[in-house]
């Protein structure tokens, strides 16, 4: 058996000085950080989350609802959170809920089963990699080829983290060129919540009647997009 | 703290990491084409070497710091899963690099480098993640995704990236850390 090698001692005069360079350019460092990060915080901007209304809304219940049928006119309730490994997503028949609340620039925009209008909701996050990828790919697709007429293309904006990449949401959003309606979900995601949404991107697909017809999550193809605005023209 | 200056300190200390590796590298692969590097290699070896030791314990000391800051102080980053992992490398080393400094125990080295070496892989798979955010997954955990940036400095230096930062210092420190010349022995 052999004993352990043996370094050093630290106090030798050369690993003193050694020591003490290391600590001089420490502290420099430290002095360095606190002259240049002075004032380099980032600001909140206003109006990038929202107040949101959820629900409070006259719609029919589909059949993954669970409302109470007997009053003829019911409150539609929150998607279930969305599940990407389910075959069968027990959101899909079940009506949207409705959110209200505003746009970027303080503009009123409603979310609802009722208007008669198929849509795409798509929600995105800011700072996800993901939604970095998917709004100008979309964008880009949906230059060449616009929406139909019978379906809309709305937008959530939801989960804003001050500071983080992308922020705000509104200049991000602006820079790609992204047109669609782009509703400010509020600082607890409510609006997020209540679609059921798991991960970002997120893609809710709805009925002229306001059923879902189906979720996805994650980035889509165009082609997967173009399919999800045929499966809500019906 | 500010959080702000916290963040730059860090960085700082990480980019000093990043020159410290650099030069050591460029020392070590000068040193196999000319002698006159090799003459300053071993020079610097014969300084640095009995210190190496202690020295990778700090580092390691103050990446563990770093991590506890920024997730338990004022940013109160959340950590990600491969944010865990690595801090399952760092933290040990506090302890393994630090007994080992204390009882100049040059042996412990196999271990720190095994912990900083899968610390060190951990990282630039968290960086590749960052880069390329399909490779684990096509969406975002709205909680915390391993390819969500906390802190992006100067363009590249990312969390994971001041991590990998950290390892290599500590994997260098331990290839040069050598016993002190028979006379400074105990």
């Amino acid at each position: 058996m052999t004993s352990p090698k043996k370094a050093g001692p630290p106090s030798s005069s050369n690993g003193a000085a050694i020591w003490i360079g290391v600590g001089a350019v420490i502290v420099v460092l430290g002095l360095v950080a606190v002259f240049f990060a002075r004032g380099s915080g980032s600001d909140v901007v206003e109006g990038q989350t929202g107040t949101v209304a959820v629900g409070d809304s006259s719609t029919t219940m589909g059949d993954g609802g669970t409302g109470d049928t007997a009053s003829g006119s019911e409150t539609s309730a929150s998607l279930p959170v969305y599940d990407a490994t389910v075959n069968d997503d027990p959101a899909v028949g079940m009506t949207i809920p409705t959110v209200t609340g505003k746009d970027f620039d303080g503009n009123d925009i409603t979310i609802s089963g009722d208007d008669g209008q198929a849509k795409v909701i798509l929600f995105v996050a800011h700072w996800c990699p993901h939604c970095q990828r998917e709004v100008p790919l979309l964008k880009g697709h949906l230059d060449d080829n616009p929406m139909p007429d019978d379906v809309e293309l709305l937008t959530v904006s939801t989960s804003v983290k001050p500071g983080a990449d992308n922020y705000p949401p509104q200049k991000w959003l602006e820079g790609v060129g992204w047109s669609a309606p782009v509703l400010a979900d509020d600082e607890g995601s409510s609006v997020a919540q209540a679609y059921g949404l798991s991960a970002f991107p997120y893609f809710v697909v709805v009925d002229g009647d306001g059923k879902v017809v189906e979720r996805a999550s994650g980035e889509l193809t165009t082609e997967q997009f173009d399919d999800a605005v045929a499966a809500a023209q019906g | 703290m500010d959080k702000d200056v916290a963040i730059l300190f860090f960085a700082l200390l990480a980019t000093l990491a990043q020159a410290v590796v650099v030069a050591a590298a460029v020392l070590w692969l000068g040193s196999k084409a000319s002698t006159r590097v090799d003459r300053v290699k071993q020079s610097v070896l014969a300084a640095v070497g009995p210190q190496a030791l202690a020295m990778a314990a700090v580092v390691a000391t103050v990446c563990t710091l770093g991590s506890l800051y920024l997730s338990e102080a004022d940013p109160r980053f959340l950590p990600c899963r491969l944010c865990w992992f690595q801090r399952t490398a760092m933290y040990p080393l506090v302890v393994v690099l630090g007994v080992a400094a204390a009882r100049r125990d040059l042996g412990a080295r196999l271990t720190g480098a095994i912990l900083a070496g899968i610390g060190a892989c951990t990282s630039i798979w968290h960086l590749l993640v960052e880069q390329y955010p399909n490779l684990e997954s096509s969406s975002c955990d709205p909680n915390n995704p391993c390819s969500f940036k906390w802190v992006d400095q100067w363009g590249y230096l990312t969390i994971p990236g001041m991590a990998l930062s950290g390892f290599a210092l500590i994997l260098v420190l331990l290839a040069a850390a050598r016993p002190a010349p028979l006379e400074e022995q105990p």
